[in-house]
């Protein structure tokens, strides 16, 4: 258990850090919107800033909270632990990740179809990014095909 | 293994649910009075683990079969019943 706090500390670590550090370049991104400063914030609508500041903050202080209780209350620990092991619960988390990635190939093959009679630029967006997903399968998929 | 419908050029699969095995932890459960909860804390998985289990909609890894025999005393064989499991239906489409 005692290796099992330490990953959650370092999880708390992890979130504080990338909370501060996206946090900043997002109101770094919304000042220069506001003062009308060129770069960054002219590609970005402000709606667009102050949803991922939002989203942000909520998932990182949700996170911090958590791993905070969980680190005083060693059942918590536990408790979470015991979550994050289940043999279960990782079949779930695979077959949930294999269904996603079909239904993500297969909605992106349909949409570069369509998307080849509208758009060209779209459509080589798409299936550059159908590519880029099926490549690292591929990668994946041999790389896990030899270590087991 | 037996080969139905028209030749397998797509691929075989294994059908849904033929490899959840019927289990007796249920009754070694009540048998000796532990509730769920308590038998998923001493194994250190959850407790909706052990109820699809029991249900028979999970079949337990091979460790997690063994721990489970260890906890009550007995051997997996005696715990889990594989007999179906030599008739696994595949299925050619």
């Amino acid at each position: 258990m005692k290796s099992f706090e330490k990953t959650v500390r370092r999880r708390l670590l992890y979130v504080v850090s990338f909370g501060a550090v996206f946090g900043a370049a997002i109101v770094a991104a919304f000042v220069l919107k506001l003062t009308g400063a060129a770069g960054i914030g002219s590609l970005l609508s402000v709606e667009l800033l102050a949803g991922l500041l939002a989203g942000t903050a909520a998932v990182s202080f949700y996170r911090v909270k958590k791993y905070r209780k969980v680190l005083k209350d060693p059942e918590a620990l536990e408790e979470l632990h015991i979550r994050e092991t289940d043999e279960r619960n990782r079949v779930v988390g695979l077959k949930a990740c294999r269904a996603t990635l079909n239904a993500a190939l297969a909605l992106l093959g349909f949409a570069g179809i369509v998307l080849s009679f509208i758009n060209q630029a779209a459509y080589y967006a798409v299936v550059a990014v159908l590519v880029v997903l099926l490549a690292l399968y591929g990668a994946f998929s041999l790389y896990y095909a030899r270590k087991y | 293994m037996t080969a139905r419908g028209p030749a397998g050029i797509l691929g075989m699969v294994v059908k849904a649910g033929c490899w959840a095995v019927k289990t007796k932890i249920r009754e070694l459960r009540k048998k000796r009075r532990i509730s769920q909860e308590e038998l998923a804390k001493a194994l250190h998985v959850t407790r909706l683990t052990i109820t699809s289990i029991e249900n028979e909609k999970y079949t337990a890894s091979l460790p997690l079969a063994y721990k489970i025999s260890k906890f009550f005393g007995l051997t997996i064989e005696d715990i889990f019943d594989f007999s179906e499991v030599g008739d696994i239906d595949y299925e050619i489409f």
